[in-house]
């Protein structure tokens, strides 16, 4: 781990009654990387995330978000982070303009003009109640909430479920535009393979809670299959569950390497 | 930041607020309008109050956290950061204002349905009272219902239905909650009070019921804040349950212990004071009260004491106190030697009614049992008739013929030295007080509408007659044939004391005033019927009215009286050793006060130095010794005719 | 920009796609020499692609000296940029003819059709290289 190192977790382990949601993670996030995080429903992606946002506080292992701890200073840590939950969670009583005052009001670095900017190319109506927005606003509008502190880590859980297509590719777009070189680093859950393979750096792939694969998109590719992605990411996957620890007996498998 | 969370809860209750105020007036309309005007209850104002609050507790106070739950934001909150705290606030805010704003319109609703049905308009809720400031201006606290007991239920609900609202999922289950909870939280306390009585402090009321909201303020606090940190979970009960206890055992062991305390009395404790009480038949164990000043009023308590060893322990709980005389003089008089003792323990207003609750007992001292006396009882009636059955051995009075004469529950009985009986019934509604020297004196029974100390009689033993003078009180003694009017004390202007000796012929009611040397002071009737005096060198004479004839009394050893007041005394009778000897209380120069034992034509002196200290007879052992208590700490034991005093029990740390 | 968008689908790496949309661009002279070109962030934003894949592809056009990043301020087109552009363009379009022929050819198609086909386009190209204005017909889309 460098001192630039946006997150850091060592045999990050988290589970939720019997069912065990994350196993033995070991993960490092490289500043300035969008890495897209693939893995089937319920391999562990929106568990890493909130774990990441300090929603949830990890039984092993540790997990240190821009050289702080995920738990302890999670107050500290999202003044820094972005994070757009996989459902729209806002007050739905409040319009996109009572919400924009409401993030203000708590985020140090909130940048008015900036947020301005991001609704209007966004198309988010401004008076509307929150819980009256269609699903691609309030998207765009949680997409803005994340993003008016300027984070330096973001956090998207799923950022493009259920979009029609113009509203992703505005979504999309957004993500893309959120780039800051070394300034933020991405970190994006989803299962689509061909967004994915738009976005993305580098590529994590959970499965069953336990991390099987981390690198770069051509590393896991292999400089022998350099076109069509979205397949090659899909072959990745299918080679992850494979290999994963799907019948296995202890809960601390090895990461198995892809 | 607080108006935005504002902004956000009052935009999320709106709707609530806006259905309830809303079917507040309607329900008035209706209930005014179409209820007979006499199902219209006259305090239907309060009624609505109450009402319209029940339904903001449960409307408004129950879903306040829950609803976030359900309407999924609460992730946001918990990660926006700040936002918990401030959300906290917002929400403690408009739980009150809400409420408060329920309270407003279930008044006005009130007032409107009050209106409708024509009755007593005027009988209006006070306003002012849905301030929580009414709640301090009623120091007690709990003194007028309804108003404080809803400024109270808000100030301890709002706290605890915000923390326990943290909890749960379901907003339905909060209020039960809250309720369940708040009962675990009081009713401990309201159980240790109600089953032992401690009189509470003035401010002790609100200042538990305040402890209790804020400690739920701070419960609701640390789980809302620090507890919703990872949403809702283990974490939040955890810490919410943890505050909560943190206040709940302190209190309850502080309120525990001050139950302990109360009915646990200590004899080393810097303020109990010794009192007399009952010297067992065999005179080595004792029973005295030991008075606790306790906030100014302090309740007392009975210990048995052996006086070998000094052990003690108690008997019975607080507001104890023994008292075997004292119980309508039935067991004979209070300085003695008993036999098988009683004594009567009282719990002040724990009664039917909140009247004084009186159990007697009966104790075995030879026995060392404890029988607690109830009608029930068989055994009561065979200590009644064993005291009874031994009253002729230990008469109240020996008359100088020869007579002996007791008490009987009802009436008074003479035996004359012929074996003659005769009982002299008490008169109605009176009670035998005290002796007057050959006579009793009788006073009314205690009645609710309290006594006139002045309605006296007094039965002339010699006699048989009852007299009811108008002056009855002043007469300290009435012999045979005559009555002996004696007065001292100090005059009414300061310059010295008055003394004056009457005698009062019965018949005719005239008084003759016998002439007494200037410094001459009477000290008691012995039992020939003279009076003791002090003259004027401080030396004892007894003194015969009728032939006014002074005979020296020495004292042994050769000591002089004091030129005061004799000591204090419990009746004016003579006391008398178990062989028959007359005790005197006196008061000694430069010595203070002492006993002495008349053997013949001498008085026998202790004449321990009391430094000024307070003194008080508890009981004649035997007949060479007095048990006393010396400045109501120490009980001592004086020999006659010596200056020795042994200590046998003490109260305080010396 | 226009329509072109990184079709990850493709069998062409992206920054590979990239890189030759922008010879394209260049050659047909959209971008002359001294031109800036977009940002990388904009032009990810335009192409639909990580930025990261943007930067990666005007660095192979800087190695191939078709462009040079002045410190900080922008990426330019070189002096020698479009022409090398072109020459590159030329290059790697003349294999993919050759074997588009031969594919075609393969296919059934006499060689009289196939040199008119080229006739035809080679007259529409330089009619609308006339005008310098317009992109080639096809020369994006596959």
């Amino acid at each position: 781990m460098t001192d630039r190192t946006v997150l850091h977790a060592v045999d990050l382990g988290r589970r939720f009654g019997k069912h065990v949601a994350l196993r033995g993670v070991d993960l490092e996030l490289a500043p300035g990387r969008v890495t897209a995080l693939l893995g089937a429903n319920g391999a562990g992606k929106s568990t890493l995330l909130r774990l990441a946002v300090g929603l949830l506080q990890p039984q092993t292992g540790s997990l240190r978000v821009l050289g702080l701890d995920s738990c302890r200073d999670a107050e500290t840590l999202r003044q820094r982070i972005g994070y757009v939950p996989d459902r729209p969670d806002a007050p739905g009583a409040l319009t996109v303009d009572e919400l924009c005052r409401f993030a203000a009001a708590h985020y140090r670095r909130w940048d008015a003009t900036r947020v301005d900017e991001l609704i209007d190319r966004l198309e988010v109506p401004r008076r509307q109640r929150f819980r009256t927005l269609s699903k691609g606003q309030a998207m765009g509008a949680m997409l803005v909430l994340a993003l008016g502190h300027d984070p330096e880590l973001l956090l998207l859980d799923e950022p493009f479920g259920g979009l029609d297509p113009l509203v992703r590719e505005e979504v999309l777009r957004c993500v893309l535009d959120a780039w800051r070189g070394d300034e933020r680093t991405i970190l994006c859950a989803t299962h689509e393979l061909e967004l994915a393979a738009r976005i993305a750096d580098d590529v994590a792939i959970l499965a069953e809670g336990a991390l099987c694969a981390h690198a770069s998109v051509e590393d896991l590719l292999g400089t022998d299959a350099p076109g069509d992605l979205p397949r090659g990411l899909h072959a990745a996957l299918v080679r992850a569950t494979r290999t994963s620890p799907s019948h296995a007996e202890t809960p601390h498998l090895e990461t198995v390497p892809c | 930041m607080l108006r935005v969370h504002l902004l956000k809860e009052v935009r999320e209750q709106s709707r609530t607020l806006g259905i309830a105020l809303l079917a507040l007036p309607v329900l008035a309309l209706g209930f005014g309008l179409l209820a007979p005007g006499n199902l219209v209850p006259t305090d239907i104002v309060e009624w609505f109050v109450l009402g319209a609050l029940v339904l903001g507790l449960v409307l408004l106070g129950s879903d306040l956290v829950p609803g976030e739950g359900r309407r999924g934001q609460l992730d946001f909150l918990v990660r926006t950061p700040g936002a918990l705290r401030a959300s906290f606030v917002a929400k403690s805010i408009v739980l009150v204002g809400g409420l408060g704003t329920f309270a407003l319109f279930g008044l006005l609703a009130g007032l409107l349905c009050d209106g409708l049905a024509g009755t007593r308009p005027d009988d209006v809720f006070p306003p002012v009272a849905m301030v929580p400031e009414a709640a301090w201006r009623s120091s007690t606290g709990l003194d007028d219902l309804p108003t404080s007991l809803v400024v109270w239920s808000l100030v301890l609900l709002v706290p605890w239905t915000l923390a326990t609202s943290c909890w749960l999922k379901r907003s339905s289950s909060v209020l039960p909650m809250t309720l369940a909870l708040l009962a675990l939280l009081v009713v401990p306390h309201l159980l240790l009070v109600e089953r032992y009585p401690v009189p509470l402090g003035e401010h002790l009321l609100p200042v538990g019921l305040g402890l209790a909201a804020s400690t739920g303020m701070l419960s609701a606090w640390r789980s809302y804040v620090p507890g919703l940190r990872f949403g809702r979970s283990g974490r939040t009960l955890k810490l919410g349950l943890s505050t909560a206890l943190l206040f709940a055992v302190p209190a309850l062991a502080w309120s525990a212990e001050r139950v302990h305390r109360w009915h646990h009395v200590d004899p080393r404790e810097e303020r109990v004071s010794l009192r007399p009480g009952v010297l067992a038949a065999d005179g080595r164990t004792m029973l005295l009260r030991l008075q606790r000043h306790w906030e100014n009023h302090g309740p007392s308590y009975v210990a048995r004491i052996d006086l070998g060893t000094g052990e003690w322990s108690q008997l019975g709980s607080a507001w104890s106190s023994v008292n075997a005389s004292g119980h309508l003089d039935l067991f004979g008089p209070i300085h003695g030697r008993y036999r098988p003792q009683a004594w009567a323990t009282w719990t002040q207003g724990s009664g039917p009614r909140g009247r004084d609750d009186l159990e007697f007992h009966a104790l075995d001292l030879c026995h060392d049992r404890v029988l607690p006396i109830d009608p029930a009882n068989p055994r009561l009636a065979e200590v009644m008739a064993d005291l009874v059955a031994s009253a002729p051995e230990r008469p109240l009075l020996r008359l100088p013929d020869g007579s002996r004469a007791w008490l009987e529950p009802g009436q008074v009985v003479l035996s004359t030295p012929d074996g003659r009986r005769e009982d002299i019934a008490w008169p109605e509604g009176y009670r035998p007080v005290q002796l007057t020297g050959f006579g009793i004196r009788f006073a009314p029974l205690p009645s609710a509408h309290g006594t006139d100390v002045r309605d006296v009689q007094i039965l002339d033993l010699s006699r048989r007659t009852f007299l009811s003078p108008e002056d009855a009180l002043l007469f300290r003694y009435v012999r045979a044939g005559d009555w002996l009017l004696v007065t001292w004390g100090p005059t009414g202007n300061g310059d010295g004391q008055v003394c004056r000796v009457e005698r009062v012929d019965p018949e005719t009611g005239v008084r003759t005033a016998l002439t007494l040397d200037g410094r001459e002071r009477p000290l008691g009737m012995a039992g020939d019927g003279r009076l003791l005096l002090r003259d004027s060198s401080g030396r004892a004479r007894l003194f015969e009215p009728e032939t006014d004839r002074r005979e020296l009394l020495p004292l042994v050893p050769d000591l002089r009286l004091a030129d005061q007041d004799i000591p204090r005394r419990r009746d004016e009778q003579s006391l008398t050793t178990p062989d028959g000897r007359e005790i005197w209380p006196l008061r000694l120069a430069d010595r203070g006060d002492a006993f002495a034992r008349r053997d013949g034509d001498v008085l026998t002196v202790t004449h321990v130095d009391t430094g000024g200290e307070d003194v008080e007879l508890a009981a004649i052992p035997d007949d060479d010794h007095v048990l006393v208590i010396r400045g109501m700490r120490r009980l001592e034991r004086w020999e006659f005719g010596s200056d020795r005093a042994e200590v046998l029990f003490s109260t305080g740390t010396d | 920009m226009d329509d072109f968008r990184v079709d990850p689908a493709a069998h062409t790496p992206p920054s590979v796609q990239i890189v030759e949309h922008l010879l394209d661009a260049l050659s047909t002279g959209r971008f002359a020499a001294g031109d800036k070109l977009p940002s990388v962030r904009s032009l990810a934003v335009d192409v639909l692609v990580n930025p990261n894949t943007v930067a990666k592809a005007y660095a192979e056009l800087e190695r191939q000296g078709v462009v040079a990043g002045r410190n900080g301020s922008g990426v330019y087109v070189t002096a020698e940029g479009p022409d090398h552009a072109r020459s590159l363009r030329r290059a790697s379009t003349l294999q993919d003819f050759v074997r588009t022929t031969a594919a075609a050819l393969r296919a059934g198609h006499d060689a009289e059709a196939l040199r008119l086909a080229l006739v035809e386009s080679s007259n529409q190209a330089s009619r609308s290289t006339d005008t310098h204005c317009e992109t080639p017909q096809g020369a994006n889309h596959r």
